[in-house]
């Protein structure tokens, strides 16, 4: 099995180019290193380390931009960019770890650090072809290993992200006691990540599904509809009364009471721009982090943005990634994700992130019978589906698979309206038995 | 002063302002297009299978741009019929008062679909009101380009060609070659951030330009030479 050590990163080819630069500034270096060990992963969140050394006597803050292009020609472009505000005291260097999704793409990060002034220095990464996952240990190597590629770490090394942590399929923690942060970190990977893991078996095909249950609003169509009908029909009285004879009277009351009655109706008619669903799937066994999905629909194009790290599900359909650009901003502990929205291209994203606030209300238990519900009736998992709430149908339909008889589902529910969206929040918090 | 048709319909006790009834069905018909596009606007997910297809067609200021069009049309029918439309002892100033009030009862008739659809947008007031106006005045140019393909076509057919020729070199030619006086793009920008861009002014310019012509034209001449009888 191939075995990756520590010292000399894998595959990961840095060309540094140093720009000259006005008098007052001497330059900059950068280099970076995507992956454990230097190997990256496809499909997964790799850590990449950029380091930057600042040789000027002067303090640096700039933008480091790192961008690459993923698709191809099938699947169409787009065009992943993160932004990190920094700062750097005179003649330091400092390393900083990012996250860095893996799609198929370019095989190149282009990373450019700029001040107001203009570039300082910028650097290009080829990445060898990434693995399917990693295998990771501490200590000796354990003697059942899997296929997969494996690599020695040290409890220092680990992220306290447990995004970071979703390269590896296996972690071999020995004897070893782990620092405080990790005690939180490990058990959201082992709940979420690792296989068979919520987050590989809920696919973009469940969130779009679940999205397409949700009405943008609950719109008065009867109302309309009918008084649609009814103001066609006086109008067409009216006017044929005006052409007939010139009375014009009976259409000028028509118009008038209708006019009133569309200024009446805008009352309960919301205007809106975007729905925003989040789904929040908590887990008992991982108490401090909760698995987060977003999904966005808008009828008109907009400049949305999410606080916190998010990657994208991609669809699957021909030149179905044209256009789907993301654009993560760090700056100074605070992160966001940056995206539009267009009509027709609704965006599904997740993240991992610490638990919500959103209390669940119901407690439902998989029994082998069937669901057994908070008012002691047992269903028939159609029935149960029947039930629930839209845009919960398919996300809970596909958990019930994973679950099994003993283990229970708890549902939450909260709608939040603001004058440009609709966020529904749902929460699914799983209690499983099994280790 | 009264009766049908009187020149001077403003005056006298009853007021009586008929029009020709080729104009019922385009009214009726363009109406009910109207409703039915309100209607798709409202749509949303969950409330209809394959949403996804409909979206492109309902997205914001879908209900502003059709108006556009069916106003578009209503009022090169108005022109054309109005051509046709005797008056006794008319004026030039009275037809053309005459033909704006006939523009302002067409666009009134789509105004209660349009307050709904403004609310529905969350378009502002504003956005909404200069949408109104712009419509009105898309209604005022198609009336003046009906009216004046009546006069140049002596026949049905060729009237209809010109009447509908004009209308795609308007509605598609400007949208492709010269979109910033598009109407269908001029009264989105207007409807979405209630601004008048330059698209906006050029209707009220092209609109002013066909009234002061009129008024030009018919300073001196009387004009029932261009008309014939309608049953």
């Amino acid at each position: 099995m191939p075995e990756v050590t520590g010292s000399s990163p894998v595959g990961s080819t840095i060309i540094v180019l140093l720009f000259l630069l006005p008098s007052w500034a001497l330059g900059a270096n950068l280099e970076a290193t995507l992956g454990w060990q230097g190997v990256p992963v496809d499909g997964a969140v790799n850590p990449l380390y950029v380091r930057i050394a600042n040789p000027n006597p002067d303090v640096l803050r700039g933008t480091l931009t790192i961008s690459q292009r993923i698709g191809s020609l099938w699947r169409g472009w787009a065009e992943r960019t993160l932004e990190l505000a920094l700062v750097l005291p005179p003649r330091r260097s400092s390393t900083y770890l990012l996250p860095w999704p893996l799609h198929p793409g370019e095989h190149t990060l282009h990373l450019s650090l700029r001040n107001q002034a203009g570039a300082l220095a910028e650097a290009e990464l080829s990445l060898t072809t990434p693995m399917e996952g990693l295998a990771g240990y501490i200590g000796p190597p354990p003697g059942d290993l899997p296929p997969q590629p494996s690599i020695p770490l040290a409890p220092s090394q680990l992220s306290s992200d447990p995004l970071l942590l979703s390269p590896f399929r296996d972690l071999y923690l020995g004897g070893f006691s782990l620092p405080p942060e990790l005690r939180e970190t490990l058990p959201a990977w082992k709940s979420f990540l690792r296989e068979p893991s919520p987050r590989s078996f809920l696919e973009r095909e469940v969130f779009a599904k679940a999205l397409g249950e949700i009405p943008l609003t609950r719109r008065p169509l009867g109302i309309i509809a009918a008084g649609t009908l009814l103001y066609l029909g006086a109008l067409y009285f009216a006017v044929g009364r005006l052409c007939r004879e010139g009375n014009w009277r009976i259409y000028l009351v028509v118009s008038l009471i209708a006019m009133g009655g569309s200024l009446l109706g805008t009352a309960y008619i919301p205007g809106e721009r975007a729905v925003e669903a989040w789904w929040e799937i908590r887990d008992v066994r991982a108490p401090a982090y909760s698995l987060y999905f977003v999904a966005l629909a808008t009828k008109e194009d907009v400049e949305w943005e999410l606080p916190g790290f998010w990657i994208e599900l991609l669809p699957t359909e021909e030149s179905s990634w044209s256009g789907r650009d993301l654009t993560w901003v760090f700056a100074f502990g605070d992160k966001r994700s940056s995206l539009t929205i267009a009509p027709g291209r609704e965006r599904i994203l997740w993240t991992i992130a610490p638990r919500g606030k959103t209390p669940v209300e119901e407690r439902f238990f998989v029994t082998l019978e069937g669901i057994l519900t908070p008012d002691g009736r047992v269903l028939s998992r159609e029935s149960f589906r029947r039930g629930l709430r839209r845009g919960l149908r398919p996300v809970v339909e596909k958990l019930l698979d994973y679950l099994s008889p003993g283990d229970a589902i708890c549902l939450g529910y909260r709608r939040e309206e603001g004058k440009a969206y609709v966020r529904h929040e749902f929460t699914v918090l799983l209690e499983r038995t099994e280790n | 002063m009264s009766g049908t048709n009187s020149p001077s319909f403003w005056s006298g006790r009853r007021i009586r302002f008929g029009f020709s009834s080729g104009l019922l069905t385009p009214i009726q018909g363009l109406s009910l297009l109207a409703a039915i596009a309100l209607f798709l606007s409202f749509l949303s997910p969950g409330e209809v299978r394959g949403w996804d297809t409909l979206l492109p067609f309902v997205q914001r200021s879908f209900f502003p741009k059709v108006l556009v069009i069916l106003l578009g049309i209503a009022g090169l029918q108005l022109g054309n019929a109005e051509r046709r439309w005797i008056i006794p002892h008319a004026t030039p100033r009275t037809r053309a008062i005459r033909l704006l009030f006939l523009t302002l009862f067409l666009a009134s008739i789509f105004m209660p679909f349009l307050i709904l659809s403004a609310a529905k947008d969350g378009a502002s007031a504003v956005g909404a009101a200069a949408a109104a106006f712009y419509l009105w005045g898309i209604t005022i140019a198609f009336t003046g380009a009906g009216y004046a393909a009546a006069g140049l076509a002596q026949s049905d057919g060729a009237n209809l060609l010109l009447r509908f020729g004009f209308f795609f070199t308007a509605v598609l030619i400007l949208h492709i070659f010269l979109p910033w006086c598009s109407p269908l793009i001029t009264v989105s920008y207007v409807w979405n951030t209630g601004r008048l861009g330059i698209g906006f002014w050029s209707v009220v310019g092209l609109d002013l330009s066909i009234v002061g012509w009129w008024c030009w034209k018919f300073s001196t001449v009387r004009y029932e030479r261009f008309g014939f009888t309608e049953d």
